[in-house]
């Protein structure tokens, strides 16, 4: 009984919503209707389980007088007034018809000048753990990682002012970069000896070398010929390389979500019931 | 043997107190608030093609602006938030704001008061915006607005009912939305918006999104993400787009854009950033080899 | 320095910056506490923002404080808004209209019978949820766990195969070579090799997540093109979380030293 009756609730509400999709007419549609409210209304129940249990946390800590138990205090402190505050809706115009934010709302005052400034610097905390992380753990200790390591340098540096002011002032200086880099690859290829791929890295080299020196004695910057800069190639791994490994990793989480889908609605899959001990 | 000898200066540059790279990050951003460090920025495809959008709609197009973010993601995305309502409102569209979070409807308040009130005495309350305000549920609200939004939303934030407010006489769901521009702080947000709503409706979604989640996004663009903004340069973009559009008004005064603002002290905290990547490299293959070194003189 | 020398110091610093406000606000340069509220209550934040960058320099009791009172403040707010914006306009105005009508927010007073009888249905299921809190038979929470559970299996099955799975496989079946009547050889190279990296990028990615075959030989070559297409990606997505993360911290500053000290014009 404990187990079976979420189980079929899963199926018959996970096929009504599968069928939906399918065939978005009477009665479907107006299931769905049903349905989706239900979930929307049950995700405002969630937000109260998630009060109520941090108040039961927390009330337990204090009674307990367990260590730490004063900063207990704090949060039963701040979420009580908070919860009184906008419960009653304190301040503003009068009666509790009005908008939560009215004017003069104490719960909007508190949300300005408390959880605002909480919230935003706590994420802002993230700013100088990533800059410690750039510092202490970013190593391009293999191949792999180095071009981790330049990917992340190139696009810091497109997506700031630098990037734009190297647009003007430095016209093929990422032509000589690539260069370069083909330059390295192919010394690599020479002395571990794969001489196949060094004559794909020669022929890319020597094409680039010909398509730049075609665009500027023959085209002379005219035509479709376009000089790489910071920008334009921070863009260029934007919306191609970095797109393609994007669009393989959503692909792969699809497939996942399908999976998992599949095996919730049809039973097999039953962590979300916990144990039988509760 | 090498532990009792002391540090070299690449190995002591390797092991610095952390708190001393927190302080240089933090000067690195708040020196240049000082100054004023603005340039003209050049607008990526992705976010001209948003201001194209808006562009090209008629006037008196209907605009839903879902906000679903808060403060932790505000410095990013109000600048965005903004931009899209002064672009919006110069273009004469209606405007019908909506949020899945539920710091949505205070950052609403945000761009209203400051943006659309101050600056656009025009646009009435009922007649050419309404707030329409937060419901919790994330995809469910956005599954059940598709066909009606007055299932859920029967009175709008000041809990006037929605029949009796004009600009939504002619509104029913979702699909009769013009175009859809999301400004998305994570979950519920732009992605919920392209799979729930854009791709079942057919109504083209554009959107501003924090930098962390913009790259899992651009897969969906061109096709179904009209347009997609990243981060605080993405917003300095657009600003930029709109005082170069709309010289007669925003022409000399560009105090108001903040993104603008806070490109400089983003560029140099992302100069030290790289800074710290090389030095750290350096740091850590000098002493490894270093270190190397002397395992081979023990050796022998 | 010994940590009692450094911990001088730093209570040194804040007394300063605490010094400094107290004296500016008092020349009227910036807004002191004592003006009006929205004063004080810039000042309050102020102490939280600096409470909480304490932490950067150690656990402390300030910053411990402002964690507790965020934990607490946002968990409310989010209950709050659930409870007006969703539970009583519609369920409660849906369950009991006139009540609602009179005493809480306007809603319709005529009700489908049918959505009375599922705002019935959401109430009971509600009070099955919230069961979790008491301190026997919480199993009985699992009936609208399995309505959300449900809810999000069927509709993610169908969304996510149509948004992440066929819209993106159909942008990845391109032409392979971009013609050009003015470029080199007739042929746009920029675009030749975007088409070439955005299909075989997206292949050889693919063939690096699939472990059904043991990548060695031609596949292990190409899944090694995968690791590299996938690196740039990561490498994209760390030097976007940086950008995103320092425009936090940028927004944070600009508060402190624009809008409370008002150092800095706006």
């Amino acid at each position: 009984m404990r187990r079976q009756i979420p189980l079929l609730i899963t199926f018959v509400v996970g096929v009504i919503m599968l069928f939906e999709a399918f065939i978005p007419h009477p009665p479907f549609d107006q299931l769905n209707e049903s349905l989706s409210i239900t979930f929307d209304v049950l995700a405002a129940f969630a937000f109260m389980l998630g009060g109520g249990n941090l108040a039961k946390i927390h009330l337990t800590k204090i009674s307990r007088s367990e260590p730490g138990w004063g900063y207990s205090a704090v949060t039963m402190a701040g979420f009580f007034a908070m919860l009184a505050v906008g419960l009653f809706k304190v301040g503003g115009p009068s009666g509790v018809k009005h908008a939560l934010e009215a004017e003069g709302s104490w719960f909007q005052a508190a949300y300005d000048y408390c959880f605002l400034p909480l919230s935003a610097t706590t994420f802002s905390l993230l700013a100088f753990f990533v800059a410690s992380a750039s510092y202490r753990a970013f190593r391009a200790k293999n191949r792999e990682a180095t071009v981790l390591l330049i990917a992340a340098l190139i696009i810091l540096l497109g997506r700031t002012l630098v990037g734009t002011a190297l647009t003007e002032t430095l016209p093929g200086s990422l032509e000589l970069l690539f260069g370069a880099l083909l330059a390295y690859l192919a010394w690599e290829q020479y002395r571990s000896k794969r001489w196949v791929s060094l004559s794909l890295i020669g022929a890319v080299g020597a094409f680039v070398l010909i398509r730049t020196l075609y665009g500027y004695l023959i085209l002379a910057g005219g035509g479709d010929f376009y000089l790489l800069t910071v920008p334009d190639l921070v863009n260029w791994i934007m919306v191609v390389p970095q797109l393609a490994g994007q669009r393989a990793i959503m692909i792969g989480i699809c497939l996942g979500i399908i999976s998992m889908s599949l095996r919730l609605i049809l039973g097999v899959e039953r962590s979300y019931l916990g144990s039988d001990n509760d | 043997m090498a532990e009792t000898e002391t540090p070299s200066m690449m190995e002591r540059l390797q092991a610095i107190d952390r708190r001393w790279i927190f302080l240089f990050i933090m000067l690195a951003v708040v020196i240049p608030l000082a100054f004023d460090l603005t340039i003209d920025e050049v607008a990526t495809p992705e976010v001209q093609a948003i201001y194209d959008r808006i562009e090209e709609l008629p006037p008196g197009s209907n605009v839903l602006l879902p906000f679903d973010y808060g403060p932790e993601s505000e410095p990013e995305l109000q600048p965005m938030a903004d931009s899209y309502v002064r672009h919006l409102c110069r273009r004469k569209q209606k405007l019908f704001f909506m949020c899945l979070w539920a710091t949505g409807q205070a950052q609403t308040l945000k761009t209203v008061d400051h943006v659309l009130e101050q600056e656009f005495s025009d646009y009435s309350y009922g007649r050419d915006y309404v707030m329409l305000g937060f419901r919790p549920g994330g995809q469910g609200v956005i599954q059940v607005v598709v066909s009606d939004f007055r299932t859920l939303y029967q009175s709008d934030v000041e809990g006037t009912p929605i029949d009796e407010i004009p600009i939504m006489q002619n509104v029913k769901g979702l699909k009769d939305m013009d175009l859809i521009l999301n400004i998305s702080g994570g979950f519920p947000g732009l992605k919920e918006w392209i799979q729930f709503g854009g791709d079942r409706t057919g109504v083209p979604v554009a959107g501003g999104v924090t930098a962390v989640q913009a790259p899992l996004l651009y897969p969906y663009y061109p096709g179904q993400l009209s347009g997609i903004m990243g981060g605080l340069k993405a917003a300095a973009e657009y600003e930029s787009l709109l005082i170069q559009g709309y010289s007669e008004a925003y022409g000399t005064d560009t105090e108001r854009f903040a993104a603008i603002r806070r490109m400089g002290p983003q560029t140099l905290a992302h100069l030290v950033i790289i800074l710290f990547l090389v030095v750290g490299n350096i740091a850590y293959f000098a002493s490894r080899g270093s270190s190397r070194e002397q395992r081979k003189s023990l050796e022998k | 320095m010994n940590e009692q020398t450094r911990r001088l110091l730093v209570v040194g610093a804040v007394g300063l910056v605490v010094l400094f406000a107290l004296v500016w606000s008092a020349l009227g340069q910036m807004e002191g506490f004592w003006v009006s509220g929205a004063g004080l209550g810039t000042w309050f934040a102020a102490f939280l923002t600096l409470s909480i960058l304490s932490f950067l320099y150690d656990d402390n009791p300030f910053y411990r404080f402002a964690e507790s009172l965020f934990i607490g403040v946002s968990a409310a707010y989010w209950m709050v808004q659930g409870i007006w914006q969703q539970l009583i306009p519609n369920m409660l105005g849906r369950l009991a209209p006139a009540f609602v009508n009179e005493h809480m927010a306007q809603v319709p007073l005529d009700v489908d019978p049918v959505d009375r009888s599922m705002a019935l249905v959401q109430l009971v299921l509600g009070c099955l949820l919230l069961w979790r809190l008491a301190p026997k038979g919480t199993w009985i929470a699992r009936w609208p766990l399995a309505v959300i559970v449900g809810w999000a299996a069927g509709t993610n099955l169908t969304r996510y195969l149509v948004s992440d799975f066929t819209k993106q496989v159909s942008p990845a079946m391109i032409p392979l070579v971009e013609p050009s009547q003015t470029a080199f050889l007739g042929i746009d190279w920029i675009g030749t090799l975007t088409a070439l990296v955005t299909v075989f990028g997206l292949l050889a990615a693919l063939i690096y997540f699939f472990f059904s075959v043991e990548h060695k030989g031609f596949l292990g070559q190409v899944s090694r093109g995968g690791i590299w297409i996938l690196m740039i990606t990561f490498g994209a997505a760390f030097g976007y979380t940086v950008m995103g993360r320092i425009a936090l911290l940028v927004g944070r500053m600009e508060f402190l030293f624009v809008d409370w000290l008002q150092v800095i014009g706006p």
